[in-house]
């Protein structure tokens, strides 16, 4: 990212709006959160105290305790363990998710904020239609008719979260296409594709990034939303969605730890995206941050 | 331009999302997995030339283009296909169903709008009060909260905890008889029938979904409307009218009318959250709608409720935005003279 230029823009709407510093502490849970989940991803099944698919039947139902922390489900399989093991396949998923729809994205929408024209227009036109619909069902359509599976999750998650980055990237482009660094360098001999990649890429890259942390929380409640209505991943493999759903029925006698630990995982998992995507705004993006107040 | 040549003008630019969307729910469904007429054929022994039959009867021996065609036109007659597992065409039961999700996606709808504009707007007033932190925490709070968690957990609390929240099955107390159905939203049935019993019963049974529902589309209202008014009360009308000395209460409505604009704009995408959330409440809730229709179908790969729920879903997309469209036009009349 250092080719990014960090100078603030003089126009007077940012002194208007003084800006809302995030505080270190906000900074500091996020950065912690994160640390916890990769950590849990990557060494999850390490330090799982117990075997996520055992089941203890005798075990049974047991509440929060010494040896089972976040107590235990219907077949006697250890909370804490699930929780732990689920958060690679769920993070997995989001990022899987986000990097696709980021990568193709950015560049449908890199070719056509650049090159414009009718392709630009067809292109829009699709995109008005994909957004016609309530993008969770979607999503929901999506996977029904490509099968059910974990892959085809991450394919329709991608596939609703384009249209965010084919604008985003597609109105960045077409904003700078002619500033005047991009006609030096085109005089300088670079072509469509330098131009393109080497010279104007580079000052879409922050608010992608911003864009991307924040997607990677949508990301996630896509992805757990749907393994919770029974698409995607299925019992016994340990996904948030999954375990709430294998929660849900015994919330109403009052066995609250099925669907509320991992519950409580997936609003970390996207407090956290949420949280670290406004914090790279302030840091990356002072405009961005500015504007949000200013609309 | 007036208001007629104004609808006009955006009916027409909605036949090309209309007829983008058709052949989507189209296309969604050839790609299906699975062969209906292989389903469909009475069991596992069926022959290949049984479900040949099945498949020439079903028209799915024709190309592509043919189909579509045979799709449109039985569209355009108001058929939306069959469901194997109710055994009733589609438009029927999505009919009947669709008042029970209306009746919770309104009710949400109000709550999300009652709740998410004051709170912003007492936020934006007193940036930086205890009134500013507690919206900035429910916001952050709803938005990252899975809508089912935040449905499991309003039961566990209002029904198992305090037992005020009747059970949360499904639109009315099964010991109630259910008022004669005319609208079929079931308070307005019971209030028209003068049944206050089931009124009660239905109205406790609403409250709970609909809360988990407005929980996680109050936090983009309530921030758009605090992020919004803060805009407007920085800009220059407003500090006029401050400087000629107008009552504050009067600055302030002037201002919140102008910060509302975004406001209502943004109401299409709140309706969108609330139809996509819409289906996961239904199913925690055992709630008869749409959504618990079409996942019920989904589930026995059942194709043309699913196909149905889609399309309608999406028809009830672009209505809403279409008024979402107008409305905006008549509040603000620098949008009507754009376009």
């Amino acid at each position: 990212m250092s080719t990014v230029p960090a100078r603030a823009p003089a126009d007077a709407d940012a002194s208007v709006a003084p800006r809302r510093r995030r505080p270190r502490a906000a900074e500091a849970l996020g950065l912690a959160l994160l640390a916890a989940m990769l950590l849990a991803a990557l060494a999850g099944p390490a330090l799982a105290p117990f075997d996520p698919l055992a089941t203890d039947v005798p075990a049974r139902l047991q509440s929060p305790n010494a040896v089972h922390w976040f107590g235990t489900d219907a077949l006697g399989r250890d909370l804490f363990s699930r929780v732990l093991a689920a958060a690679r396949l769920d993070l997995a998923m989001a990022a899987g998710a986000v990097l696709l729809s980021l990568a193709a994205g950015s560049a449908i929408g890199a070719v056509c904020g650049f090159v414009g024209g009718r392709l630009d227009r067809w292109i829009g036109r699709l995109v008005d239609v994909l957004m016609a619909f309530p993008l969770f069902v979607v999503a929901m359509a999506l996977v029904a008719a490509w099968g059910n599976s974990v892959t085809n999750i991450v394919y329709a998650t991608a596939l609703i979260n384009l249209p965010f980055y084919i604008r985003l990237v597609r109105s960045e482009v077409g904003v700078r296409r002619d500033a005047g660094y991009v006609l030096a360098a085109r005089l300088g001999g670079a072509g469509p594709a330098r131009l393109l990649f080497g010279v104007l890429m580079p000052h879409v890259l922050p608010m992608l990034a911003v864009q991307g942390s924040i997607n990677l929380g949508w990301a996630l409640l896509n992805g757990a939303g749907l393994s919770f209505i029974g698409l995607g991943v299925r019992p016994p493999t340990p996904e948030w969605g999954v375990l709430v759903s294998e929660g849900a029925p015994y919330i109403i006698t009052g066995q609250w730890w099925l669907a509320g630990f991992p519950g409580l995982a997936l609003f970390l998992a996207v407090g956290c995206f949420t949280l670290l995507g406004d914090v790279l705004r302030d840091r990356l993006d002072p405009r961005g941050a500015a504007q949000e107040d200013r609309r | 331009m007036s208001f007629a040549r104004r609808v006009a003008a955006r009916l027409a630019a909605t036949v090309p999302i209309l007829a983008g969307t058709v052949v989507f729910t189209f296309l969604l469904t050839h790609v299906l997995p699975g062969d209906p007429a292989a389903f469909l054929a009475s069991g596992p022994s069926a022959g290949p030339e049984e479900i040949a039959q099945i498949r020439a009867r079903m028209g799915l021996d024709q190309p592509l283009p043919t189909q579509l065609w045979r799709y449109l036109e039985a569209l355009a007659h108001g058929d939306w296909g069959q469901s194997h597992t109710t055994g009733q065409p589609v438009l029927t039961d999505l009919w009947q169903r669709l008042p029970a999700s209306l009746e919770l996606t309104l009710a949400a709808f109000a709550l999300t709008l009652l709740v998410g504009i004051p709170l912003g707007a007492a936020a934006a007033l007193r940036p930086r009060s205890p009134w500013d932190r507690a919206c900035t925490l429910l916001t952050v709070g709803g938005s990252c909260m899975p809508s089912f968690v935040v449905a499991l957990l309003l039961i566990y609390v209002f029904y198992f905890v305090l037992g005020w929240a009747p059970e949360p099955t499904g639109r009315i107390d099964a010991m109630i008889e259910p008022p004669p159905v005319r609208s079929g939203f079931l308070l307005l049935d019971a209030a028209l029938a003068a049944r206050w019993d089931a009124l009660a019963s239905a109205a406790g049974r609403l409250l709970l979904p609909a809360v988990a529902m407005a929980a996680f589309s109050l936090a983009p209202v309530a921030r758009l409307t605090r992020a919004s008014l803060l805009g407007v009360l920085r800009s220059d009308p407003v500090r006029t009218a401050r400087a000629l000395g107008l009552p504050r209460r009067a600055v302030v409505a002037g201002a919140l009318h102008l910060a509302l604009l975004p406001v209502v704009t943004s109401a299409g995408m709140v309706f969108s959250y609330m139809l996509s959330a819409n289906v996961v409440i239904e199913k925690v809730f055992a709630w008869p709608g749409i959504g618990s229709y079409a996942l019920d179908a989904l589930m026995a790969a059942d194709h043309a409720p699913l196909q149905g729920f889609v399309l309608l879903v999406a028809l009830l997309f672009v209505l809403v935005n279409l008024a979402v469209d107008l409305l905006h036009g008549r509040i603000d009349p620098r949008a009507g003279a754009e376009a």
